[in-house]
C-alpha cells in the first residue's frame, strides 16, 4: 500500500464513492467466463452446500446439495457441476488456428469466483475430487476427477501473478479502485460494489453499510451467515432428511433452492442472494453496454492494457508483473488436464497463444 | 481486586449477570491493549452482543450450529474410549509408553461443578503428576486453570492436558478445522495457538506456585485436527514461545483495572435497563481504540467504527501510517492539497502528500 | 402467499437472533413452524404424501432399546458409551437403534427403579467414578453386574477398550454374515492397539495384541476398582446402582433433593 493508493482510499471516503487506482484495465476478461459462485457447509473440511455456475448470464445453473452430510448427495453435485465445467472446457476446443505449425486454441477458459475464499474452495474442491476413484466401494462418476483436475488447474493459476485464467473479483476490483473503507472490508464483494456502484440516490458507505447486513444482503460465499444457517438452511436439511419418499425430497431440495436464490417475498437488489449477487457482478464486469448499464462494467471496460510498459508514472509503480504483457506469468503456463472428448485441445505440445491468459487484455 | 472495583463492575454491568472470559477472549485484549473500553467490558463481564444491538450497531456474529455440531462430534470422536484415538497418535508422536493410559475427568467432582473446586482438584491432580509420584497421571481432560488478567482471576478451561511420566507437560488443543496435504488454514491455527499460549501461561504460573520450574509445561502444544476431508484425527506440534512471549508481555501492559475504573466518573453504567441514549453517553466515556481487526473480534467494532468515522485509522493502520500519520481524513486532505498549513510536526507528512497529490493529478488529472 | 410469509418470517426470526432478542425470536421461531407446517400440508391437500418424522414410523425393529442396550452390553461385559453401544448393535444385531432413544434412557431407569425397586430383571444404570462413586458420565452398565465391575477408575477407560476389543472379535469370528459395520467396528480397535495391524489384521490379531496390552494395565486397575467396590457398601440401593451425588455417601436426604 502506497502513499498513492492511501491517499485514493482518503478522496473516497471525501467523495463518498470509489475513486480509481489504475488509468487501464490490468486484468484480462474473457467474453465467456464461467462464473462459479460456490457456498459450503459451515465447520466441514470442504462440504459444498450449493453454486451458480454458468458461462452465460441468461441461464446460470443452481446446483443444491440438500443434505450436504450425504457424501453420495454430494458427489451427485460434483457431477453435475462437472458436466457444466467440462461442457464449458470443451467449447473452446472447437476453435482452433494453428501457428507455427501448431493446433492453438483461439481463446482460453476463464473463471470467476467472488472473492479470494472462493479461491480456495475451489482449490480444495479440486483436491477432494480429483483423487476419487471411479469404481470399487467409493466409486464416483468419471467425470469426477476429472472436474477434479480442472478445477486444480485454476485454482493453481490464480497463485501466478498477471495470469488470468482465474479470477477472484473482490482483487480484481480492489486492484482498480479504492474505496473509503478498509482492505478487510472491502473483501465483501457485496460493500466493494456498493463503494464503486452504489445504487441510484445512495452514497457508496449506505450501499456498503447495506451490503454488510447479511439478512439484507447474503454474503457472496463460499461462507454462509450463521443466522441463515440456524434459522433457515438447519429446518430444511431437516425436512430433508424426514423426508420419507422422494416427492418429499425433491420439495425440500426445491425448497433449499428457493431460500439460496433469496426470491419469494419482495425483489429488488438488496434481496438478491448473495450468490445473485457475485453472478451479477461478474456479468456486469464482462458485458458492458447501456443493457447492463453499469459504471463497473463501463469502467472495466475501457481502455484496453498495452502490452508494452506503459509509460504511465502509475503503471511504473504497480509491480511489474501486474502491468506487463506475458512474461509476467511465472514460467511457461501450466498444462491444463485433458477434456473429456479426449482430444486434449491444451495437452502436451501445443502452446497457449501468445499474450493470452497472463497477456494483454482484450476487449 | 478490590471491594469497590468489584462492586464498579457490578454497577457497569448491570442487572444481567456476568459472561466468562475465556482463552479467546482474552487473546483478543492482549492483541489490542490500548482499549480501555473493551477491558472494562470485559472485566464487567458484559454481554457485549448484546449492548452493541442496544446500541444501535448489532454485530454479525452469533455461531452456526453445523459450525458447533462438527465441533462436538469430532471433539467427541477424538475423547471415546479413553482417547482412544488420541493415545495411538501421542504414543507415536510422544513416545508415550505402554503404561501411560490413566484418563481423569475433571469436570465433576462428586457432582459439584462449582469452579473453585475444580480448580482445586485440577491443582493437586497436576501437582502430583509433577512430582513424579506412582499415580501421576496421563491425559488429564477439562481441567480448569486460573489466571490473574488485569488484577482479576479468569476460569480457563483447555480441552485436555496430556502428561509424560517424569517428563513434561503438553497442552492438546482440539479443532474441527482440517488439516489437509499438512497444511491448514492459517489464521486459525494462529487463532488457535494464541490460545493454546494462554493455556500453557496458566498452568506455568499454576505449577509455579507450587514449586515447579516452567519447563515442566512445554513449549509445544499439541493441535488434533481433522486429517484431510475424514474424521480420522492428526497431530501438530506448536511451538508457541514467540505468543508466550507477547502474551507475557501484553498482559503486563493490561492496565490495571481498577486504575481504569478510578478514572471513570462513579455513576457509569452500561446497563441496558437504562435509556439507550445514557448508555452510549457513558459509553463514549471510556476510551476505545478501533481498529479493521476489530471487526473480526468484538461484537461492539461497529459502533466504535462509527464513533471513529473521519479518522484515517478506520481504514487501517497501513493507510493511516501511508498518510504521515495524520490523525482525520480531512487534515490528511488538506495537507495535500496545500489548503491546510501543516504545523512543524505535520511538516514531513505535508510535503509527502502534496508529492502523493500532485502524482495522482498527473494520472488521473482533473481531481478536484 | 404462505411463501411469502414464510420468507418474512425467517428474515424477521434472523433479524431478532442477531439483535440478541431471544424471546421474540422464540416467538417468531414458532410462527414460522406454524407457517411452514401449514405449507406442508396444503401440499399434502394436492394428494402428496407429507413427510413424517422417523421416531412415529416403524423401522423394523420390535424390541425396546432398553433390550437392545442390554443385550449390546452384554456382548460387550465392560461399561461403554453409546457410540459404542450403537456400534456394536449395528455389527452384530438385527433392526435399527435409534440412538436418539438412548439419552433419556438413564434417566428413564432411575425413575423406573424407583417408582418399584427391583421390579424388573435387570436395570441400566450409569458406571459409577470410583473416587466419588458419583454417576460416571456417558457410561451404561448392567444392573446386573457386580459393583467392581460397574466402576471406572483413571485405567478403566483403556482396560474397558481393550477387553471389548477381545469381545467384539471373538463375536466376529462367531458371526455367519459380516456386514459392512462389523469390519469397521473392528478396524477401530484394530488402528488404536499396538501391534494388532502387521499389514493386516485378523480377528485374531487384535484380540491378541489387546490381551498382551492388557497384562500390563489389568492388575493396577482392578486393585482400584476393588477399593472402591469396597467402599461402595455403604451406598443405599439407589447411591448404588444409580451414583451418589455431591460426594456425600449414605446422605439419603441430600439424594432425595437431587434425585
Amino acid at each position: 500500500m502506497s502513499t498513492l493508493t492511501s491517499l485514493a482510499r482518503a478522496l473516497a471516503f471525501e467523495t463518498g464513492r470509489a475513486v480509481p487506482v489504475a488509468a487501464r484495465r490490468h486484468a484480462h476478461l474473457s467474453d465467456r467466463p464461467l462464473v462459479f459462485v460456490p457456498l459450503s457447509l459451515a465447520g466441514e473440511a470442504n462440504a459444498p452446500l450449493a453454486c451458480l455456475v454458468g458461462s452465460q448470464a441468461s441461464a446460470p445453473r443452481l446446483l443444491v446439495v440438500p443434505q450436504p452430510r450425504n457424501r453420495d448427495l454430494r458427489f451427485a453435485f460434483a457431477a453435475s457441476l462437472a458436466s457444466v465445467v467440462l461442457d464449458y472446457v470443451d467449447s473452446f476446443a472447437a476453435s482452433m488456428e494453428v501457428i507455427e505449425g501448431r493446433n492453438v486454441a483461439t481463446d482460453a477458459p476463464q473463471l470467476l469466483v467472488a472473492n479470494p475464499s472462493g479461491v480456495a474452495f475451489t482449490r480444495l474442491l479440486g483436491r477432494s475430487t480429483r483423487l476419487r476413484r471411479t469404481e470399487g466401494e467409493y466409486a464416483v462418476e468419471p467425470s469426477v476427477p476429472l472436474l477434479g483436475l480442472w478445477l486444480t488447474y485454476f485454482a493453481e493459476r490464480n497463485e501466478h501473478p498477471g495470469s488470468s485464467s482465474m479470477l477472484a473479483m473482490t482483487s480484481v476490483l480492489a486492484a482498480h479502485w479504492a474505496t473509503g473503507q478498509s482492505t478487510l472490508e472491502d473483501a465483501n464483494l457485496a460493500a466493494l460494489i456498493g463503494w464503486i456502484d452504489p445504487p441510484p440516490g445512495m452514497s457508496g458507505p449506505e450501499a456498503a453499510a447495506m451490503a454488510e447486513d447479511p439478512v439484507r444482503c447474503p454474503p457472496a460465499g463460499p461462507a454462509t451467515d450463521p443466522t441463515f444457517d440456524n434459522e433457515v438452511l438447519a429446518p430444511l436439511v431437516r425436512s430433508y432428511d424426514h423426508a420419507v419418499d422422494d416427492a418429499g425430497r425433491a420439495r425440500a431440495a426445491a425448497a433449499l433452492g428457493t431460500a439460496l436464490r433469496g426470491r419469494g417475498a419482495g425483489d429488488g437488489p438488496a434481496r438478491a442472494a448473495g450468490t445473485d449477487v457475485a453472478a451479477d457482478v461478474a456479468w456486469g464486469l464482462v458485458a458492458p453496454g447501456p443493457a447492463s448499464g453499469s459504471f463497473v462494467a463501463e469502467a472495466m471496460a475501457a481502455g484496453p492494457s498495452r502490452v508494452h510498459r506503459p509509460d504511465g508514472v502509475l503503471a511504473r509503480r504497480r509491480p511489474a508483473t501486474g502491468a506487463n504483457g506475458p512474461s509476467g506469468g511465472g514460467g511457461p503456463p501450466a498444462q491444463p488436464p485433458g477434456t473429456r472428448t479426449g482430444r486434449s485441445h491444451c495437452g502436451p505440445g501445443v502452446r497457449r497463444r501468445a499474450g493470452h491468459g497472463g497477456g494483454p487484455a482484450r476487449r | 481486586m478490590s471491594a469497590p472495583a468489584e462492586e464498579a463492575l457490578d454497577r457497569i454491568r448491570g442487572d444481567a449477570p456476568a459472561r466468562n472470559h475465556n482463552a479467546r477472549t482474552i487473546s483478543a485484549l492482549t492483541s489490542n491493549p490500548g482499549c480501555n473500553r473493551r477491558a472494562i467490558m470485559d472485566a464487567a463481564g458484559i454481554d457485549k452482543s448484546r449492548l452493541a444491538s442496544y446500541v444501535g450497531f448489532p454485530a454479525q456474529f452469533g455461531q452456526s450450529q453445523f459450525a458447533i455440531t462438527r465441533g462436538n462430534v469430532f471433539e467427541a470422536q477424538v475423547k471415546a474410549d479413553g482417547c482412544a484415538e488420541l493415545l495411538t497418535l501421542l504414543r507415536e508422536r510422544l513416545a508415550l509408553a505402554l503404561p501411560e493410559v490413566s484418563y481423569d475427568d475433571l469436570e465433576l467432582v462428586g457432582g459439584n461443578t462449582s469452579p473453585e473446586l475444580r480448580h482445586a482438584r485440577t491443582k493437586t491432580l497436576l501437582a502430583r503428576a509433577a512430582a513424579g509420584l506412582d499415580d501421576a497421571g496421563t491425559l488429564f481432560d477439562h481441567p480448569l486453570l486460573r489466571l490473574s488478567v488485569g488484577g482479576r482471576d479468569v476460569y480457563l478451561e483447555p480441552d485436555l492436558i496430556a502428561f509424560q511420566w517424569k517428563g513434561q507437560f503438553h497442552v492438546i488443543e482440539i479443532k474441527s478445522f482440517p488439516v489437509i496435504d499438512g497444511q491448514a488454514d492459517g489464521e486459525k491455527v494462529a487463532a488457535a495457538v494464541i490460545q493454546s499460549a494462554v493455556y500453557v501461561h496458566a498452568m506455568r504460573a499454576l505449577l509455579a506456585d507450587q514449586g515447579f520450574p516452567s519447563d515442566v509445561v512445554a513449549d509445544n502444544v499439541v493441535l488434533v485436527c481433522p486429517k484431510d476431508f475424514s474424521n480420522r484425527p492428526t497431530v501438530t506440534f506448536v511451538d508457541v514461545r514467540k505468543q508466550l512471549t507477547v502474551l507475557r508481555r501484553q498482559l503486563s501492559r493490561l492496565t490495571r483495572i481498577d486504575v481504569l475504573l478510578s478514572l471513570l466518573p462513579p455513576t457509569l453504567s452500561l446497563s441496558v435497563a437504562r435509556p439507550a441514549a445514557a448508555v452510549v453517553a457513558d459509553l463514549r466515556r471510556i476510551e476505545a481504540r478501533y481498529m479493521p481487526e476489530c471487526l473480526d473480534t468484538c461484537d461492539l467494532a461497529r459502533f466504535c467504527r462509527d464513533e471513529s468515522h473521519g479518522c484515517t485509522r478506520v481504514m487501517g493502520h497501513t493507510v493511516s501510517e501511508d498518510l504521515g500519520g495524520v490523525e482525520t481524513v480531512e487534515t490528511a486532505l488538506g495537507l495535500a492539497r496545500g489548503t491546510l498549513p501543516p504545523s512543524p510536526e505535520q511538516e514531513d507528512a505535508a510535503s509527502l502528500l502534496r508529492l502523493a497529490w500532485s502524482l495522482r493529478e498527473e494520472c488521473f488529472g482533473g481531481v478536484a | 402467499m404462505l411463501e411469502r410469509r414464510i420468507d418474512e418470517l425467517r428474515t424477521a426470526v434472523r433479524l431478532a437472533a442477531v439483535a440478541g432478542d431471544r424471546v421474540n425470536a422464540r416467538a417468531l421461531r414458532a410462527e414460522l413452524r406454524r407457517a411452514e407446517d401449514a405449507w406442508e400440508r396444503a401440499l399434502t391437500a394436492l394428494g402428496e404424501p407429507s413427510p413424517m418424522p422417523p421416531a412415529l414410523v416403524a423401522v423394523g425393529s420390535l424390541l425396546p432399546v432398553r433390550e437392545q442396550v442390554h443385550h449390546a452390553l452384554t456382548l460387550l461385559t465392560v461399561p461403554a458409551a453409546p457410540r459404542l453401544i450403537v456400534a456394536v448393535h449395528e455389527a452384530f444385531f438385527s433392526g435399527e437403534m435409534v440412538s436418539a432413544r438412548l439419552t433419556s434412557l438413564r434417566r428413564d431407569e432411575e425413575r423406573s427403579f424407583r417408582s418399584a425397586p427391583y421390579a424388573r430383571p435387570y436395570y441400566l444404570c450409569p458406571a459409577l467414578t470410583a473416587d466419588m462413586l458419583a454417576p460416571a458420565r456417558g457410561l451404561l452398565t448392567v444392573s446386573t453386574w457386580s459393583v467392581a465391575e460397574r466402576i471406572v477408575g483413571p485405567l478403566s477407560l483403556r482396560v474397558h477398550f481393550l477387553t471389548a476389543a477381545i469381545r467384539v472379535a471373538d463375536a466376529v469370528v462367531r458371526l455367519d454374515a459380516p456386514r459392512p459395520a462389523t469390519g469397521h467396528l473392528l478396524r477401530r480397535f484394530a488402528a488404536n492397539i499396538p501391534g494388532a495391524i502387521d499389514g493386516a489384521y485378523t480377528p485374531m490379531s487384535v484380540a491378541k495384541a489387546a490381551r498382551a496390552e492388557l497384562v500390563v494395565h489389568e492388575e493396577a486397575d482392578r486393585y482400584a476398582r476393588d477399593e472402591a467396590a469396597r467402599r461402595a457398601v455403604r451406598l443405599t440401593d439407589v447411591q448404588r446402582l444409580f451414583g451418589a451425588r455431591l460426594g456425600l455417601v449414605g446422605d439419603e436426604a441430600g439424594e432425595e433433593a437431587t434425585g
